[in-house]
């Protein structure tokens, strides 16, 4: 009984909360999250990488049917035969790769033997070509400056 | 239980009309927010819009004309320059069945090469290709020695005119052999990867009509901008 009593009077004293109010906080807050998802949730185009990875495919078959400086089949080619000749072909292919891509391009080029070009970053949109060759694969990379 | 009766009642109908004014407030946010929350949304679905009808044709049209056996290359990414200029409109629609009805504008290296209607705004899409161009290069050579050319070709003419040759060979490989002398003229399709060097049998005399047709490239940036 005297519990009860107690409680029946702090009620007029604390002022209870307004119902709507509160459903209204709650129903502000969820609307909030929905458009929340609708800012935030999108991914963000994938152009970029589409058109990245149409530019290192180009520089990959350009470079792919390119006759070699040297020896060997094709330019591709010619770079992974030996260690010897990456390392004799490796400044001319970097120049030769910079003049195809252009000056808005950074690019690396992975052989079996090393790789010529630029450190990739991360968290920028690539585009990736790979190029089989008889020496084996030739992947290009290439991402905007 | 008798005092608290009394109590519990008044309060409530004090509160009565304070609630009703919250739920009007309640009711002003609620629908304040659904209005932003609305516009948020058709915001962005607006900026998702891709325009995926366009850009399908750009990467297509882009991706037909720099192919193999597209009509204005010579090979994979090399666009031979001479059939650049005869392009039309009616050709690349051909090519490219999803221009039909957009507006086009095909650009290499900034300067347009096939033009219909105006693409203010679109999508374009670029490739990067080579574009070759030919020319006959013509030397005569003596039949008793040999001549290496100094561009690499992928078809050499010769033609035997006031010589005596009966075996022609490309880097050491017959290419070339009739037994009484050749005669005429005769297209001879040589490797474009290695340099080549023509030399003609040991008994041969008189001189020899050689041409070659060294292409010479240059990079480009080929762009297919589309407006349907």
């Amino acid at each position: 009984m005297r519990d009860e009593r107690r409680s029946a009077c702090a009620v007029p004293d604390r002022a209870q909360l307004s119902l709507p109010v509160v459903e209204a906080a709650v129903g502000v807050a969820f609307l909030l999250a929905v458009a929340a998802s609708f800012g935030l949730a999108l991914p963000a185009p994938a152009t970029a990488e589409a058109q990245l990875d149409a530019f290192a495919d180009d520089a990959g078959t350009v470079l792919a049917g390119e006759p070699p400086r040297h020896a060997g089949d094709t330019r591709l080619g010619e770079v992974t035969r030996s260690p010897a000749a990456f390392e004799r072909e490796r400044g001319a292919l970097r120049d030769r790769v910079r003049r195809i891509l252009g000056d808005n391009l950074l690019f690396r080029v992975e052989t079996p033997h090393g790789a010529v070009g630029f450190e990739r970053p991360n968290g920028v949109a690539t585009g990736r070509a790979s190029v089989a060759t008889a020496g084996g694969e030739v992947v290009v990379w290439v991402w905007y400056v | 239980m008798t005092r608290s009766a009394p109590r519990r009642s008044d309060p409530s109908s004090d509160r009565g009309q304070a609630n009703l004014a919250a739920l009007v407030v309640a009711l002003i946010v609620l629908t304040a927010t659904v209005g932003v929350t609305l516009g948020l949304a058709e915001g962005a679905l607006a900026g998702a819009d891709r325009q995926p009808a366009d850009r399908r044709a750009a990467v297509a049209s882009a991706e037909r004309l720099i192919a193999a056996d597209s009509p204005v290359t010579r090979r994979e990414n090399v666009l031979n320059a001479s059939a650049l200029d005869s392009l039309s409109p009616e050709r690349l629609v051909t090519l490219a069945p999803p221009l039909r009805d957009a507006a086009f504008v095909v650009r290499i290296d900034g300067r347009s090469v096939v033009e219909r209607g105006d693409p203010t705004d679109g999508v374009s899409f670029r490739r990067i290709a080579l574009v070759s161009s030919a020319e006959e290069r013509t030397r005569t050579v003596a039949a008793d020695g040999a001549v290496t050319l100094p561009r690499r070709t992928d078809s050499v003419r010769l033609e035997f005119n006031g010589a005596d040759v009966e075996t022609v060979r490309a880097n050491g490989r017959i290419v070339l052999h009739r037994p009484g002398g050749l005669r005429g003229a005769e297209t001879v399709s040589v490797s474009r990867s290695e340099t080549l060097t023509i030399s003609f049998d040991a008994n041969a005399t008189g001189t020899v009509t050689v041409t070659s047709t060294p292409e010479r490239t240059r990079k480009t940036t080929l762009e297919v901008r589309v407006d349907a």
